[in-house]
């Protein structure tokens, strides 16, 4: 696994939670309801709707489980939330405060839009938009209602002239 | 100084044996919360309350250390309190259900331990669905919206009962308990011991309140409304008031049932000492004759449910006397309405019993005259402690009352019932009377106490009796082993499903630990040395009975109102597949056992082979092939039921012979009818 500025680290406690919570045998409390509670916590982050007391509740929840669990599943399952907690303790702040993902990975905080001055015109985008989300007059900038868009970046693939992607 | 301590916050605690930590850390006057740890049961160590912090060794779960001499544990540290604070928020978050309209409100443990530790916020919201609520079955209530998990039920159903009705099911956060296949209990093995609701912390398991319909019959004008106390009734009834001495609980119940409403109170210590009188004979008559030996016990209902599905070769050897409760009933509802004026329909025999499985005996078909039960309704001690507390009756303060007549007098052996040994000794004091004299020589000390397996060998005229006195389903199963394999030999066995017997049954108040079954047993055999009369035979009301309306014990009355028969039971309950139905009128019904056994035996292909034929002799109009799942035939499989009528060993080269000897037969026979 490589990880790079690329990779979002909440991303990162997110997808190791989800693997232990589904492996967790469900025998002792802590492991059974705190990897599912922890992953409820980092979903919430990652999509957006996480806050700082989150952060603090995750934390508690992470020392606790590995503090009391039965076994070694349930003992090293909080390891990644911790890690990342503790070196990269602003990108969890990035998320919950500036409801931004550092490293552009978390669909939630990511906004398509279609560059005008780039834009020709051509309405492939639109054609391809599997939510209709895109319109416009062709030879004009087409423009993208980011309450229908649901973030797959297609437009992004098919545009030949780098106009469609994510907002800066 | 003893050199086998350990340090508990600072005090020197001396170890003693203890099995694990926890023990020793509640000796030292700490009690550590706990949810699935019962001295009673094997060490589970999930719950994760017990954890302490152990020097050098980090934080551990003290029910399943052992104790090691030098430890030094905190029991109170930042991070025990963390864990154990978190792990009870965890649970609440998952649990459903308003504590106030919970059946265990104020006396849950989730409940108690929230407010002991001080969770005051749940942080998470509970998503999870609503799981259906199993009301199927007569005595217990199954909410798996309240469970937590713990496996208090399904290690004592499988350890101490040693049935196993419930199980794990699925893996994770998606882990439930559950009967197998998902099923209601009432369509499992379950014998309603009702043992897995005394030991749930929460509300998850409890026993099915009748309280409303005993208040609806007592409403109503029409009826005159009886009850029954049962002996170990009133040996708890007043731990939820204060007042441990049996005798005086009777009393004060009595009081307090009339106030409520009730037109009658009697005792079912009077049904036992006929239990006896009937038992006995059927004992000393089965002895003489050398035959169906060992007899069984047939007084708990939990016990003979039990013996029906699992052991239904000793079938015949369970006494056929029906239990107490329901000799109490029978004789209720056959003479009590002349007496009291009114039709057989209008009395109400309600009883109150210290058990679940009662609420299942009652309803039980053969106990009951066109449709119309002998007992109406079995309230368990809990509800009539409930009861009690609805009407608003200070019982600690209302003077005690005596029974009523005829059925409220009753001799020592009746009272002793109650408890593991009870009806063994009453049979004692009844074969024995020829030697002993009962007024003040009627102790069988070699048969009481709460051990599971007792064994005692007494005198019977010039024949040495061997009995065994037997109490915890998993005990009973291994001394019917030892029987069936020779090992042990006995003329007499009494079973009680419940360890300790009636006095720790499910019905009864919370805690029903062994500490509190001692602590009753003690004081029924009180109430028993108390008597005026020991043996049911010197029972003058009993004496009056044989006179007046049963002649003599085991007489031809006395078999139809006082015995009763067994049935083989299956198991589970299965569904039904349907493969071809018939179009005619008259058919004949086919059920081809499709489960696992059968299968690799070849029942696919004998319903083939049987459809084929049915084809080709032109009767497919006339039968319904069916799939069903296991009539229990195991082991000479594969099975087919032709009408209801079991047929094993139907293989498929015999198909053909089985078709024209058992089914052709009965279109033949339909077409004749017709």
């Amino acid at each position: 696994m490589i990880l790079d500025e690329g990779t979002c680290m909440v991303e990162v406690a997110r997808y190791f939670m989800n693997f232990t919570q589904s492996e967790s045998c469900g025998k002792c409390v802590l492991c059974r309801e705190g990897t599912k509670r922890m992953l409820e916590i980092l979903e919430k982050i990652t999509q957006g709707s996480g806050s700082v007391e989150d952060i603090d509740t995750l934390a508690e929840l992470a020392e606790t489980v590995r503090d009391g669990s039965l076994c070694g599943l349930g003992k090293t399952a909080p390891n990644p939330v911790l890690s990342t907690l503790r070196y990269f303790r602003d990108e969890y702040l990035a998320h919950v405060l500036d409801k931004k993902c550092p490293a552009g990975q978390c669909q939630a905080f990511k906004t398509y839009y279609i560059d005008p001055e780039k834009c020709i015109g051509c309405g492939l985008c639109a054609k391809k938009c599997p939510t209709g989300a895109i319109s416009g007059e062709v030879k004009k900038p087409y423009v993208i209602d980011v309450t229908k868009c649901i973030k797959c970046g297609v437009c992004e693939d098919v545009c030949k002239f780098d106009a469609a992607g994510i907002q800066e | 100084m003893s050199k086998n301590f350990v340090t508990v916050d600072g005090l020197r605690v001396e170890l003693a044996g203890e099995k694990n930590l926890l023990e020793v850390i509640r000796k030292a006057g700490i009690d550590l919360p706990t949810f699935c740890y019962h001295s009673e049961l094997s060490v589970y160590g999930a719950c994760r309350m017990c954890i302490c912090e152990i020097e050098g060794r980090g934080l551990l779960a003290t029910c399943s250390t052992p104790p090691e001499h030098g430890m030094v544990i905190s029991t109170n540290s930042e991070k025990t309190l963390r864990i154990r604070k978190i792990a009870l928020e965890l649970l609440l978050a998952n649990h459903h259900g308003a504590c106030q309209t919970c059946e265990k409100n104020t006396n849950c443990r989730l409940q108690s331990l929230a407010d002991r530790l001080g969770v005051t916020n749940v942080r998470f919201d509970n998503h999870d669905d609503i799981a259906a609520i199993d009301t199927s079955n007569t005595s217990l209530v199954r909410d798996p919206n309240k469970c937590i998990l713990c496996g208090d039920c399904v290690r004592m159903c499988k350890e101490v009962q040693g049935i196993g009705v419930l199980d794990f099911v699925g893996r994770g956060s998606k882990v439930r308990v559950s009967p197998a296949f998902e099923k209601n209990l009432k369509d499992v093995e379950c014998v309603y011991c009702g043992q897995c609701a005394t030991t749930c912390p929460t509300g998850a398991l409890t026993v099915k309140s009748e309280v409303d319909k005993v208040w609806k019959a007592i409403h109503d004008p029409q009826k005159k409304v009886v009850v029954q106390i049962a002996p170990a009734v009133r040996t708890a009834v007043g731990e939820a008031f204060g007042i441990s001495d049996g005798e005086l609980a009777m009393g004060k119940t009595a009081a307090a049932l009339r106030r409520i409403g009730f037109d009658r109170v009697f005792d079912t210590s009077f049904a036992a000492d006929l239990t006896t009188m009937e038992e006995g004979t059927e004992f000393l008559k089965r002895l003489q004759a050398n035959e169906r030996l060992p007899q069984f016990t047939s007084c708990c209902p939990a016990w003979v449910k039990y013996a029906e599905q699992f052991y239904p070769e000793f079938l015949e050897n369970l006494s056929s006397c029906k239990s107490p409760q329901q000799m109490f009933g029978s004789l209720a509802k056959s003479y009590l309405p002349s007496e009291l004026g009114v039709e057989r329909n209008d009395l109400f025999v309600v009883s109150v019993m210290p058990c679940t499985a009662k609420k299942f005996e009652a309803s039980r078909g053969e106990f009951s005259l066109n449709g119309s039960p002998d007992v109406d309704v079995v309230l368990t001690t809990q509800e009539l402690i409930k009861m009690i507390m609805q009407a608003g009756v200070l019982f600690a303060e209302v003077r005690p009352e005596s029974l009523d007549m005829p059925f409220g007098l009753k001799s020592g052996a009746g009272v002793i019932f109650g408890t593991s040994g009870g009806v063994a000794e009453a049979v004692l004091r009844l074969a024995c009377a020829a030697d002993k004299n009962m007024d003040h020589d009627c102790e069988f000390h070699e048969v009481r106490g709460l051990e599971g397996i007792k064994e005692a060998a007494a005198k019977v005229g010039d024949r040495v009796v061997k009995m065994a006195v037997v109490s915890g389903l998993a005990n009973v199963s291994e001394l019917i082993e030892k029987v069936k394999s020779g090992e042990r030999e006995y003329d007499i066995v009494e079973v009680m499903s419940c360890r300790g017997g009636c006095i720790g049954g499910a019905g009864q108040p919370l805690p029903n630990d062994m500490a509190a079954r001692e602590r009753r047993k003690d004081a029924l055999y009180d109430c028993d040395s108390v008597q005026a009369l020991h043996a049911a035979q010197d029972n003058p009301f009993v004496q009056e009975a044989y006179r007046k309306w049963l002649t003599e014990p085991n007489s031809h009355t006395a078999h139809e109102l006082l015995h009763t028969t067994y049935k083989h039971r299956r198991r589970l309950t299965g569904e039904v597949i349907d493969i071809q139905e018939g179009a005619a009128k008259e058919k004949v019904d086919v059920r081809v056992c499709v489960g696992t056994c059968c299968y690799t035996s070849g029942s696919y292909d004998t319903m083939r082979k049987l459809m084929e034929l049915a084809d080709s002799a032109g009767y497919s109009d006339k039968i319904d092939f069916k799939g069903s799942f296991c009539f229990e035939n195991c082991n000479v499989g594969p099975n087919v039921e032709v009408n209801g009528e079991l047929h094993g060993s139907v293989l498929p080269q015999n198909t053909e012979d089985f078709f024209r000897n058992v089914v052709e037969p009965l279109i033949e026979g339909a077409k004749v009818t017709a």
